[in-house]
């Protein structure tokens, strides 16, 4: 049968039994509630399911669910014409305990079916605290008037990059990003997200005036066009890196290590590299891209600082060098090491920040947030002095222009959002990325999910959530008596804390709220 | 003139141009009427309407049938639909000329004239008419009917899978100088 | 410019508003034997059995000669075109023109059979022939149909609907023989006997045995005796050509016309069953008399009579038709198999039938039974020759449609106006 006939006429599994090589599936987790009243059969939630969990039964004309393949994505609500479809939990779950929640087990049930690693999408999902969710931002009362941003021009720009020691005349200039606010894209690479994705992040980009990042899968041909505002990618498996990849991009970027699985490499299994991935990155089609842990010719900061130089050297000096992180351990003296060994930029990676897939068990327990990250590194490169030689870029998790302040309070340069674009254009939050089924045809390139996003409504709803966050953020900068983020960098005094301990403030360099 | 025109790089087979055509064309405009009341489908799982007539709709109203066909071919899908020509094939063909082109250029048929005979059918060219057994000037033929197909939703500014389509794989705008 | 329309069915029609569109100024006038409104003679057997209302065959409002400013001598009969003088002769006139389209159509053959010149039997032709059939099958019981082509098997259900026993005698060894081949043909019988048509196939009439003017029964050649108090004839169609052969136009079966519709006359037309032009198969030059070819030969005379000249692409037979429960459509040559990959697809107990013939990666013939949803799509593929082997194993899917042809096809139909 022809594709798409096989998914219309996607028919009910037989007679279900007690599977004992399958717990996992033994519980659904979810609920397809469907108002049989308004359901007009029209099948487009059948169609529509990528995740095997709707079909149409023609014996009684109706249609129904494969309830346990249900994973919440939630593309059947959004595009039922008669809004009959409610996704809920599918009951009572397993008996209270906190100890043993529901994820905590169904995660033992998985690996016990499986005997492999776990893999998931997206973020750290986990109950740890968000300091950025217990800090609060100062207002200008009486003393210190507001300005109104209407009236006053506020200074969203960021130069992203080295900065003199000194100013001398003339001046040494050296090269930096300019983004015209201090929001960039994250690094995403083609294979993990759809090929419409990355040109709408591309074409937003150019738009607003900012830069998005290939991650590590190289750059597709057809956004070479978009290299002015690209930040390049040399991770550890150096896909599709060449000297016309480094020309063509505004900056370089070593990528050391990712948020979301710290010290491990990247991982794109092998159903989601489709033959323009293959191509794009250099590698068999159909094969996992795996990359190595390491980088295998950095086993130490000297040779951090030669492949930094050798890029400088490669691109002969005009592109900034960027190193990105993962906040771990000791963040603070890896990120001096890093811009002593001539980085641009340093960019620190939180534990919340997403991925295309990763051990879910490395994702949920491995590094540690970015607030506290950025405050420790900031610190440390101001007491010894290095501050400027390099820009920080703070990323993990950044879901609001309210973030974007306290960030910059904290010392960040800019940021890069990753989640927060994908959830622009449509992502629920599902945690299926590794799968490469996206129903929203955001995390895949199978050809017939992916034209779900069109590249220019993506570019759209991106631009739509910079224009908001810059206006939000002069609106905020305004309300604090500020009229430039520079005066916001660093400046701890804006920030006052609520709910954390003494040695948390500490860390983060503020005070409690209150004095 | 202004016809619908797909654009197959864009089309997801979701098939809400079906859905949107069939609540477009019904008397009430609800779906939930649209489908169960005026009738209900029959044999959905091929995109077709294989239907007994004598099942035709409920309410003594034609049951709503989609003008609009999503067509597919392994990972291809478009919505197609009348291309309302110049010198229309069926009209050339229609064998009691109660197909016509309308003053706005519209090809358009005279329900109460078709007789069913389907030579409209074995002359388009692009396979946009269906047969459409809710209505029958000839009752006595079995398994007869009347012409179907797109309209050009009359009653709309914009036609209603134009509309609904979530990925505007259709859009409808005037090509005349190509 | 004064245009002069012989004839008054599908290829005038279309040749009138084309002549319209093109000059508001024209002079056009149409002179036909018959007397009737414009209508169709496809519509005729559904009238006499009562299955449709009168009004039903007429093919455009009562007002269309008046929109069209068309002068109308209905009920006349040219008796001879004058191609020098530029004039055509009815009994009482002369009409001159500047245009001539002859559009006479065909008129029926009638074979000499024994005992037939002691009857009155009828013709299934004109509006005219089912109006006297109707009024003959008052007091009728049982009626004998020769001839099993369209025009007779629709004359034998419309005889059968209208509660006459019914038999049809055919020479060929199976119903409708030039459209469609012997797997479709008889389903297509057994929906006739279905219907208690009896249909004796490899047979004709050898003696018309006769009381008063009236038949009584007619003896087969394989021996047997039918009842028969009403006789339709209904073996063939040849296109009128007399006028034009005794005007000196060249003629072959038909009119013989070039890709403008011209005859070899100068400012002389022909269009429709009594023309002759180019098949799109073959390349062999034949009448095809169906309404689709007709129409659009018509409206390429009218066309290049008002001075736009229009080629005519080429003619593709194309048959739609229905009997008992079953709908048949079929294109080009659906029995020469010759040399040719025939793809084949059959359902039996749902009486669906699909054959399509190859040859050189052209279709050559097509035919669809039951399931015949978009089959026009295999006209396009047929007339614009397109080379199907890319997809061949998708033409007999019931799903075949557009998305299965080569992109620039597809865009081509789709994506421009058409």
């Amino acid at each position: 049968m022809e594709y798409y006939e096989e998914a219309n006429a996607r028919v009910a599994l037989g007679l279900r039994r007690p599977e004992p090589g399958d717990w996992y599936h033994g519980y659904p987790e979810y609920h397809v509630e469907r108002d049989d009243d308004k359901c007009i059969r029209c099948l487009v939630c059948v169609r529509q399911c990528p995740y095997d969990c709707t079909f149409y039964d023609p014996h009684r004309h109706g249609v129904y669910n494969v309830h346990e393949n249900c994973v919440n994505c939630r593309r059947c609500e959004f595009m039922c014409p008669t809004s009959a479809i409610r996704i809920t939990k599918w009951g009572a779950g397993f008996r209270d305990n906190d100890n043993w929640k529901q994820k905590t087990i169904r995660t033992v049930y998985k690996q016990a079916d499986s005997g492999a690693v776990s893999l998931t999408g997206l973020g750290n999902d986990r109950e740890y605290v968000s300091y950025f969710d217990r800090m609060v931002i100062d207002a200008s009362q009486v003393t210190n008037p507001s300005i109104d941003p209407l009236r006053e021009p506020m200074e969203l720009r960021a130069y992203i990059g080295k900065k003199p020691e000194r100013h001398t005349n003339p001046p040494e200039v050296y090269p930096n990003l300019k983004a015209e606010l201090p929001v960039l894209f994250a690094p995403m690479s083609f294979g993990a997200i759809a090929f419409n994705f990355q040109r709408g992040l591309a074409m937003a980009a150019k738009e607003v005036g900012t830069y998005f990042n290939t991650g590590e899968g190289g750059l597709h041909p057809d956004l070479r066009q978009y290299g002015d505002h690209a930040i390049v990618q040399i991770a550890s498996g150096r896909f599709g890196v060449s000297l016309d990849y480094l020309s063509n991009a505004a900056a370089c970027e070593i990528k050391i290590g990712q948020g979301a699985k710290p010290g491990i490499g990247g991982h794109l299994p092998g159903e989601k590299v489709t033959w323009d991935v293959s191509r794009t990155r250099m590698i068999p089609e159909g094969s996992d891209a795996l990359s190595p842990a390491p980088q295998h010719d950095i086993y130490s900061i000297e040779d951090l600082r030669l492949l930094i130089y050798g890029l400088k050297e490669a691109t002969e000096y005009t592109r900034p060098v960027s190193v990105k992180i993962a906040a771990v351990h000791n963040v603070a003296a890896i990120a001096s090491g890093i811009v002593r060994a001539g980085a641009d930029i340093v960019v620190v990676d939180g534990f919340r920040g997403g991925t295309g897939a990763a051990p879910t068990v490395i994702r949920d327990h491995v590094g540690i947030p970015v607030e506290v990250a950025l405050a420790q590194v900031d610190q440390r490169l101001r007491e010894e002095g290095i501050r400027h030689q390099a820009s920080l870029i703070a990323a993990g998790g950044i879901r609001s222009s309210a973030d974007v302040i306290k960030g910059l309070a904290l010392g960040a340069d800019a940021f890069y959002i990753g989640t927060a674009a994908m959830v622009a254009v449509g992502c629920t939050a599902c945690q299926q990325c590794h799968r490469g089924r996206c129903s929203w045809g955001i995390t895949t390139n199978r050809p017939d999910l992916a034209p779900r996003l069109q590249p220019e409504v993506a570019a759209e709803r991106l631009t739509n959530l910079l224009h908001g966050w810059a206006h939000e953020i002069k609106e905020m900068l305004g309300m604090m008596g500020l009229n430039s983020i520079e005066s916001l960098r660093g400046n701890r005094l804006k920030l006052r804390g609520v709910g954390m301990t003494q040695v948390e403030l500490d860390t983060l360099g503020i005070q409690q709220a209150g004095l | 003139m202004k016809r619908v025109y797909p654009r197959e790089e864009r089309c997801i087979n979701c098939h809400l141009c079906e859905v949107a055509c069939i609540v477009e064309h019904s008397e009430t405009k609800l779906p939930a009427a649209a489908y169960h009341v005026e009738g209900l489908r029959f044999n959905r799982e091929d995109s077709r309407t294989i239907c007994d007539p004598a099942e035709a709709g409920t309410a003594g109203v034609p049951k709503p049938l989609n003008r609009t066909l999503v067509q597919t071919a392994g990972y291809l899908s478009l919505s197609t639909n009348c291309r309302h020509c110049e010198e229309p094939d069926c009209v050339l063909a229609c064998k009691n000329g109660s197909l016509y082109v309308a003053e706005d250029g519209r090809v358009l048929v005279q329900e109460d004239k078709c007789v069913g005979c389907w030579m409209c059918v074995m002359a388009c060219r692009y396979g946009a008419i269906s047969r459409n057994p809710a209505r029958s000037n000839v009752p006595a033929v079995a398994f007869n009917g009347i012409n179907h197909h797109c309209d050009l939703c009359p009653e709309r500014e914009v036609p209603a899978c134009v509309w609904v389509c979530p990925t505007n794989a259709l859009v409808f705008e005037d090509r005349d100088d190509q | 410019m004064n245009h002069v329309i012989i004839g008054n069915s599908f290829a005038a029609l279309f040749a009138i508003e084309a002549i319209r569109r093109t000059d508001q100024d024209a002079e056009i006038t149409v002179i036909s034997r018959e007397p009737q409104h414009v209508y169709s003679r496809a519509m005729i057997h559904e009238m006499l059995a009562g299955m449709v209302r009168e009004p039903m065959v007429y093919l455009r409002d009562w007002d269309f000669y008046k929109r069209m400013r068309v002068r109308t001598m209905l009920g006349r009969t040219v008796t001879k075109i004058n191609p020098g003088l530029q004039t055509v002769s009815t009994e009482e006139d002369e009409t001159p023109y500047d245009r001539l389209l002859i559009a006479t159509g065909g008129k029926p053959f009638v074979p000499p059979l024994n005992g037939l010149q002691d009857i009155t039997y009828h013709s299934f032709i004109t509006l005219e022939d089912a109006k006297k059939l109707k009024a003959a099958c008052e007091n009728r019981r049982n009626a004998v149909v020769l001839g099993a082509g369209l025009i007779g098997l629709q004359c034998a259900e419309a005889l059968r609907h209208m509660g006459l026993n019914v038999a049809v005698v055919e020479m060929a060894d199976t119903v409708l023989p030039m459209a469609l081949d012997t797997e479709s043909s008889q389903t297509i019988a057994k929906e006739l006997a279905d219907e208690g048509i009896a249909v004796h196939t490899g047979d004709t009439i050898d003696l018309i045995i006769s009381n008063n003017g009236h038949p009584t029964e007619c003896k087969l050649r394989s021996g047997g005796t039918i009842p028969c108090d009403l006789l339709v004839i209904a073996v063939g169609v040849r296109p009128n050509i007399d006028l034009a052969k005794d005007a000196g136009i060249t003629t072959d079966r038909g009119i013989v016309v070039n890709e403008h519709m011209e005859t070899s006359a100068e400012h002389i037309y022909a269009a429709g069953d009594c023309a002759q032009g180019p098949e799109i198969v073959t390349g062999i030059t034949m009448p095809i008399p169906v309404i689709p070819v007709a129409s659009t030969q018509g409206m390429i005379a009218g066309y290049n009579m008002a001075g736009k000249r229009r080629r005519y692409g080429g003619a593709l037979a194309l048959n739609a038709m229905q009997f008992g429960g079953v709908q048949v459509i079929s294109y080009g040559f659906v029995k020469d198999e010759r040399d040719g990959e025939v793809l084949k697809y059959v359902d039996p107990p749902r009486k669906i039938y699909r054959k399509v013939i190859i040859k050189n990666g052209r279709i050559t013939g097509a035919i669809f039974v039951k399931d015949v949803d978009r089959a026009g799509i295999f006209r396009h593929l047929m007339e614009k020759r397109i080379d199907v082997t890319p997809f061949k194993e998708h033409l007999l899917s019931p799903h075949f449609g557009v998305a299965h042809l080569p992109a620039e096809i597809r865009a081509d139909m789709f994506t421009r106006p058409q």
